[in-house]
C-alpha cells in the first residue's frame, strides 16, 4: 500500500491524476456532460498507457466528475450529474440567499470528508472480502451475478421490468461472435464483421456519449444565468466541521454501503442519505430552502459512494455502480481481469487504484478550492459549442480503436438504441452492467456445469448460491410488491408529487 | 394513446422482434462439444426471457391505455412535447449531418481536415443559431478543433485519419 501510495508522486502518474480530477471536475460541472461519458470517451486515448497510468487517469475522473457536478447545482440550479439533484434542493437556495461561497464550500468539504472516510473502508475492506471470495465456486458466482442483476434492475430507473429488459437486452449484445467456452461461431446474422462481437468501446461510447449528445441537441436551450459568486465562507471553519461531522459521518456510511451493492450509485445514495438526514434533523422544515445539512448528507453521500462501489469491483469484479462496469471494460483492454484474483495476479493494479483513490480526493479538495472561479465560468459554456467537439472525439477515438470503420457504425447505431431505450423509459446503467457481466456469468455457468456432468442442482442446493438466488428472489419479489403499492397509494403519488 | 405509450409500445416492440429473432437464431445452433450447455442454451434463456418481458410491457401498457391510466414520466414527457421545448428537426437535421460526416469518413471523400470543419462550423450554427458572433466562434473551434485533432491523432498517436 506504502509503495503504492508513494507510486502515485511519480511525475507522470501524478500528472494523470491531475489532469483526471481537473477534467472530471469541468465535465461534472456543465450540465448534461457526465462522468460516464468522460471516462468512456477516454479509454481509447488510455490505449496508449501502461494498465497504471490508464487506472490513475481513470479513477482520478471519476473522483472529479462526482465532485464538479456540485457547482452547477450550486450555482445553475442545474445538477450537473443526477448524483448532484439532491444538492441542488438546498444547495441554490442557500447560494440564492446571499451565500454562495459558504454553499459551495460546505459541499467541498463535506465531499472531501465523504471520500476520505469512504477511502478507509476501500482500503480495509477490499482484500479480506476478495480473499473471501476466493472461495467462491462457479455457482456461487453465477448467482451472485443473477443477484446483482436483480438489484440493479429494481434499483435504477424506477420501472423494474424495463430495468430487467435493459439488463438482458445488454447480456444479449455479447452474444453474436465466437463463442469464447467451445470456439463456435454464434448469432452473427451473416456480417462477418461481427466475428469478434460488438466491441467494448463502440457500445460505450455509443450507450453514453453519443445518445447523451442526441438528446442535448434535442433540447438545447439557454441556461440561466450562474448567480453572483463571492469566496465569503468558502473554507469550511473547525467549528462548523465539529457541528456537520455527525452528519459527515452517518452520510459516508449511507454512501459507502449503497455504493458496495452492486449496480446501485452515487445518486442513491445521496437521495437516501438526505432523507435520513431530514429525519434525525432538529430543524427538518429547512430542508429544501438552503438548509446547510442538506447539502453536506448529499455531498458526502454521493462521494463516498465512490469508494464504496471500488470495493466489489476490486474484490468481485462486479460493478459496483455504471462508471464502475466501465472501468472493467477498461481493465479488461489491458489484459486485466477484475476480480478476487486480482489480488495475486496484479496487485500493483489493485493498491494502486486504492492509493489513486486517496490522493485523488486531497487533488480535488485542492483543485475546487483553488480554481473554483475557473469551474464556475467553464460551466456556463454554451453546448452548441461543446456537442460537436464531442462527437468529433468520439468519431475518431472509436475509429483509431482498429481504423475501422464498423466500430463507427456500431458506436453510432448503440447511440441511437441508448437514445431511444431512454426517451421510452428503459434505463441505460442495466443495459452497461448486463453488457458487462454476461460473459462472466455465462462462463461460470457453463463452467460449474462441466464440473457436475450437466447437474444443474447444485446451483440450489450448494448453501452459498443458494442463499444468493434466495436473495435475488426476494427483491425481484419486494421490488414488484412495492412498486405497485406505491402506484396504488395516493399518498405515495402526493408525496412523489411533491 | 399519448405520446410516451405510443413510444413505449414501439420500442418494446421492436425489442420483442430482435429478441425473437435471437431466440430462433440461437434454437438451431449445435450442442455443445465440450459442455453440456452448448453455445446456444446462454442466448435462449437470455432471449426467451426478454420476450417475455416484453409482452409483459406490451400487455401492462395496453391494459393502462384502455384504463386511461397515466403514468408520472408519461405525463412530463407530454408536457414537455407540448410546451415545445424539444426541438426535433435540429435533431432530425444533425443525425443526416452526422451521416454525412461519417460517409465522407468511410469514402474518404477528402482530407480530415476538410470534412470535419464543415460539419463542427454547420452543427455549431444549427444549434446556436445564425449571427456574425456565432460564426466567427464557429469557424474559430472548427478550424482549431480539426487541425488540431489532425496532428495530434497523427503525429502523436499514429492514427491513420482520412488525407494520409
Amino acid at each position: 500500500m506504502l509503495d503504492a501510495l508513494l507510486g502515485t508522486f511519480e511525475p507522470f502518474q501524478m500528472l494523470m491524476i491531475f489532469i483526471g480530477v481537473f477534467s472530471g471536475i469541468i465535465v461534472g460541472a456543465i450540465p448534461g456532460l457526465t462522468g460516464s461519458m468522460l471516462i468512456a470517451l477516454t479509454l481509447p486515448i488510455t490505449f496508449h498507457m501502461s494498465p497504471l497510468h490508464a487506472t490513475s487517469l481513470l479513477v482520478a475522473m471519476y473522483v472529479g466528475s462526482i465532485t464538479g457536478a456540485l457547482i452547477s447545482a450550486t450555482l445553475l440550479r442545474m445538477p450537473g450529474s443526477p448524483a448532484a439533484v439532491m444538492t441542488t434542493i438546498d444547495g441554490y437556495p442557500l447560494a440564492k440567499s446571499g451565500q454562495p461561497g459558504r454553499a459551495l464550500g460546505i459541499g467541498i468539504a463535506a465531499s472531501f470528508w465523504g471520500s476520505l472516510i469512504a477511502w478507509l473502508a476501500l482500503a480495509l475492506l477490499t482484500k479480506p472480502l476478495s480473499e473471501l471470495a476466493v472461495i467462491l465456486g462457479p455457482f456461487d458466482y453465477f448467482a451472485l451475478v443473477m443477484m446483482a442483476m436483480v438489484l440493479i434492475a429494481s434499483v435504477t430507473g424506477g420501472d423494474m421490468v424495463k430495468g430487467l429488459i435493459a439488463g438482458f437486452l445488454g447480456m444479449l449484445v455479447t452474444f453474436p461472435g465466437i463463442d469464447p467456452s467451445g470456439g463456435e461461431m454464434r448469432l452473427m446474422f451473416g456480417v462477418n464483421d461481427l466475428i469478434g462481437g460488438f466491441k467494448l468501446l463502440p457500445v460505450l461510447i455509443g450507450v453514453f456519449a453519443v445518445s447523451q449528445i442526441f438528446a442535448d441537441v434535442l433540447s438545447v436551450k439557454a441556461r440561466p444565468e450562474p448567480l453572483v459568486y463571492t469566496n465569503k465562507g468558502l473554507f469550511m471553519s473547525w467549528k462548523d466541521l465539529r457541528k456537520f461531522f455527525p452528519n459527515i459521518l452517518r452520510s459516508s456510511v449511507i454512501g459507502t454501503v449503497v455504493g458496495i451493492l452492486p449496480g446501485v450509485g452515487a445518486s442513491v445514495a445521496s437521495a437516501f442519505s438526505y432523507l435520513v438526514a431530514r429525519l434525525q434533523s432538529k430543524t427538518p422544515e429547512k430542508f429544501g430552502t438552503g438548509s446547510e445539512e442538506g447539502i453536506v448528507a448529499s455531498e458526502a453521500a454521493n462521494n463516498a459512494s465512490v469508494g464504496g462501489a471500488l470495493i466489489p469491483l476490486l474484490a468481485l469484479g462486479i460493478p459496483g455502480s455504471v462508471v464502475d462496469a466501465i472501468l472493467i471494460g477498461a481493465l479488461t483492454i489491458h489484459s486485466i481481469q477484475p476480480g478476487p484474483l486480482m489480488f495475486s495476479s496484479n496487485p500493483e493494479i489493485v493498491w494502486n487504484v486504492i492509493a489513486v483513490d486517496l490522493v485523488a480526493t486531497f487533488v480535488m479538495f485542492a483543485l475546487m478550492l483553488g480554481l473554483v472561479r475557473f469551474y464556475i465560468r467553464v460551466a456556463g459554456v454554451p453546448k452548441q459549442y461543446l456537442l460537436p467537439v464531442i462527437m468529433v472525439c468520439c468519431v475518431v477515438g472509436v475509429y483509431s480503436l482498429n481504423n475501422t470503420m464498423f466500430d463507427v457504425w456500431t458506436m453510432l447505431g448503440f447511440g441511437v438504441v441508448g437514445f431511444i431505450l431512454e426517451r421510452a423509459g428503459f434505463s441505460l446503467g442495466p443495459f452497461v452492467i448486463g453488457y458487462v457481466l454476461a460473459k462472466v456469468a455465462e462462463a461460470k455457468l457453463r463452467q460449474g456445469l462441466m464440473f457436475t456432468d450437466g447437474d444443474i442442482l447444485p446451483l440450489f442446493t450448494s448453501p452459498l448460491s443458494a442463499t444468493l438466488l434466495l436473495v435475488a428472489v426476494v427483491l425481484l419479489v419486494w421490488s414488484l410488491l412495492t412498486e405497485r403499492r406505491r402506484k396504488n397509494s395516493p399518498l405515495s403519488a402526493a408525496l412523489d408529487e411533491e | 394513446m399519448q405520446y410516451f405509450q405510443t413510444l413505449e409500445a414501439w420500442v418494446t416492440a421492436g425489442l420483442l422482434v430482435v429478441s425473437t429473432a435471437f431466440l430462433v437464431s440461437s434454437t438451431g445452433l449445435p450442442a455443445g462439444t465440450f459442455d453440456p450447455l452448448g453455445p446456444g442454451a446462454a442466448p435462449e434463456m437470455v432471449s426467451g426471457l426478454l420476450c417475455l418481458l416484453c409482452l409483459t410491457v406490451l400487455i401492462r401498457g395496453a391494459l393502462r391505455a384502455a384504463a386511461g391510466v397515466d403514468l408520472e414520466e408519461e405525463a412530463a414527457v407530454d408536457i414537455i412535447k407540448r410546451e415545445g421545448v424539444e426541438s426535433p428537426y435540429s435533431l432530425a437535421i444533425f443525425f443526416v449531418l452526422l451521416l454525412g460526416y461519417l460517409l465522407a469518413f468511410q469514402w474518404q471523400l477528402g482530407h480530415f481536415i476538410a470534412i470535419t470543419i464543415p460539419f463542427v462550423f454547420v452543427t455549431i450554427l444549427l444549434l446556436g443559431g445564425l449571427s456574425l458572433r456565432n460564426g466567427i466562434i464557429a469557424l474559430a473551434i472548427a478550424t482549431g478543433l480539426s487541425v488540431g485533432f489532425f496532428y495530434v491523432m497523427t503525429g502523436f498517436f499514429t492514427i491513420r485519419l482520412p488525407g494520409i
